[in-house]
């Protein structure tokens, strides 16, 4: 992909459009600006990194596609660990491809409760359409024996009468290389570095990598954003318009260090993840599959969904590093009849995104009494749905506890479960710069910013709340619907 | 100082850990010193500290700092004196699930992509 490197970055640079960020948002608004045949530039804070230089190498991959390399956390207690992609293409490049409509049930809600009129299933339908043709979304391949650690939780669904389902995926010709969250080395997973970012540069668009936005100035009838790369060499952008589409905890901390919106950032919410690894009687060879090909709905409206997870020998070692050296070498002499799931909570605790130290976020969260029964009730169900499918033990991310090697277990750790003990993780955050047409929201239904006539934000941050499913398609709907409205307007 | 500090905590967390991890502990060391270096002064500069802290508080059990001491008075340190120090566990945590998240590196490279 044609990609301004750093070292190529001209000091000032103009345009009409400036979107900052180039993950599921910012590409969005990057093809239909360029669509439209307008002069936009994409601002990207990461690096390029092209499909063939994705290796197997956990640690140097997370260093290179992470945020902070990976150390972001949101701090409360327990404090959680959160992870982004900081590169061309966003999180798109290390999530797994999940790409769910958004579920009927919250666009009701955010009608009713925030008076987002015209985000309904209906309209947003042909969004969806063209989104799931240019990421080829698909169905996943199953019954080749490669996927035995999601093939087994299907089976236990199946005998315990739950609802499991196949999940859509942005792949094309996947080829099972487990390797989604650290960038796809086949070029398989359809990342917007691979699919959108490409087709706006064809039309145009333009973008200047490794460059981080510092200041954000509304002057007259233009936007003046100063940006810094990795030489510290300062870049100034003046355009017409912005379309801010940083994630949701960089987003509301250049509107709050700017001093663009006082209430940005203020309501951040998230999903929390669990990881529960399970031994089986049997050899998996979870590692010969892809990151899931399936997830487990029975629980959805109470916001518990369970899927099987990347299987890795880095990953399996680090989310067991809170037991003792014994308990990992035991995992680690048997490790193909392991396997590693996720239960995800639509949490129910609010965060908050700092700017007291300027130089980058700090995010802390109170963490909500509901989220421990809410908890709770994921392992139960999961530890439920595991020893079904025949697992022998399980080890929760539960610190001072040993692991479960029966149900009787699961219930008497849930009995003495307090957060401090939990070892939680969160992908999913969202909801820190909320779209209201009531007024009360940061955004407007066009996702303009309050106050101003020329910034726009169209990111995970606009998202009224949690959605309790993987937010991808969910966000690049909603960027083209503000698109849609922007371009319909001007 | 940071990597003469980092090292010998990782070796001590890995000493018993047969995962068969084919990183070396002076790569992991470096692993780590580069996730950290990515991080914000505000995480940055409190692990600095603690760190300094770890090392000049050998000197009122061994009269020497923690840098200077032989490996095995290291590893009788961390063992012994370290490990009831505040918030060590909290530097376990994340030195511990950093390193384990690069031990794997070298292996990893020996398995072709498709």
């Amino acid at each position: 992909m044609n990609v301004i490197q750093p070292s190529d970055v001209p000091s000032t640079v103009s345009c009409e459009y400036l979107v900052i960020g180039s993950g599921a948002g910012g590409s969005v608004a990057a093809l239909e600006l360029a669509e439209a045949g307008k002069d936009v530039v994409i601002l990207e804070e990461g690096l390029y990194h092209d499909t063939k230089s994705f290796s197997r190498n956990v640690g140097d991959m997370t260093r290179k596609l992470y945020r902070q390399g990976g150390i972001s956390p949101f701090w409360g207690k327990p404090a959680i660990g959160f992870a982004e992609g900081r590169c061309v293409g966003g999180t798109t490049v290390i999530n797994g491809g999940l790409l769910w409509r958004t579920p009927e049930r919250i666009l009701e809600s955010w009608k009713k409760n925030e008076g987002l009129q015209g985000y309904d299933p209906e309209n947003l339908k042909k969004h969806f359409i063209k989104i799931e043709t240019l990421l080829n979304v698909s169905p996943p391949k199953t019954g080749d024996g490669l996927n035995l650690d999601s093939e087994i939780i299907q089976k236990a669904c199946k005998a315990l009468g739950w609802k499991y389902v196949p999940a859509p995926r942005a792949v094309n010709n996947c080829v099972n290389t487990n390797q989604c969250a650290t960038g796809c080395p086949t070029g398989a997973k359809q990342s917007t570095a691979l699919s959108y970012l490409p087709k706006a540069i064809s039309k145009g668009a333009r973008i200047l990598t490794g460059c981080r936005a510092n200041s954000l100035q509304s002057k007259g009838k233009g936007i003046i954003t100063s940006a810094v790369t990795p030489s510290a060499q300062r870049v100034t952008i003046r355009s017409k318009y912005l379309f801010l589409a940083s994630g949701p905890i960089q987003s509301p901390f250049l509107l709050q260090k700017n001093r663009l919106s006082p209430i940005a950032g203020e309501k951040l919410r998230f999903h929390l993840n669990f990881k529960i690894v399970a031994e089986f009687p049997h050899e998996i060879h979870a590692d010969r599959g892809t990151i899931f090909t399936g997830q487990v709905q029975q629980f959805e409206n109470e916001g518990i969904l369970m899927m099987a997870s990347n299987f890795n020998p880095a990953y399996i070692a680090s989310t067991l590093s809170h037991y003792p050296d014994n308990t990992l070498n035991e995992v680690f002499s048997k490790l193909p009849c392991h396997a590693m799931y996720v239960t995800q909570i639509q949490s129910k605790s609010h965060g908050r995104v700092h700017s007291c130290f300027q130089d980058a976020p700090f995010v802390t969260y109170d963490f909500a009494e509901a989220d421990l029964d809410l908890l709770k009730k994921g392992y139960e169900h999961t530890a439920r749905m595991l020893f079904a499918a025949g697992a022998k033990t399980l080890y929760p991310p539960i610190k001072g506890v040993q692991p479960a090697r029966n149900f009787q277990d699961v219930k008497n750790q849930i009995d003495h479960l307090t957060p401090s003990q939990l070892e939680l993780i969160s992908v999913h955050a969202m909801s820190s710069c909320p779209m209201s047409g009531s007024g009360t929201g940061v955004v407007d239904l066009e996702g303009k910013l309050k106050g101003y006539e020329n910034i726009f934000l169209c990111d995970a941050s606009i998202l009224p709340s949690n959605i309790g499913e993987s937010p991808q398609g969910t966000i690049m709907a909603m960027a083209h619907e503000i698109l849609t409205r922007h371009l319909a307007n001007s | 100082m940071k990597s003469k500090v980092l090292g010998p905590l990782i070796r001590y967390y890995f000493a018993d850990l047969k995962l068969g991890y084919t990183n070396s502990v002076e790569r992991m060391t470096s692993a780590v010193e580069m996730s950290l270096e990515q991080s914000p002064w505000f995480y940055r500069l409190p692990i600095s500290i603690y760190l300094g802290c770890l090392n000049w508080a050998a000197i009122f059990f061994f009269l020497k700092p923690f840098t200077g001491l032989s490996l095995e008075k290291q590893q009788t340190y961390l063992k012994k004196i370290a490990c009831h120090f505040p918030m060590f566990e909290g530097i376990e945590k994340l030195v511990r699930t950093l390193s384990l998240l690069s031990a794997f590196d070298d292996g990893s490279d020996s398995q072709s992509n498709p």
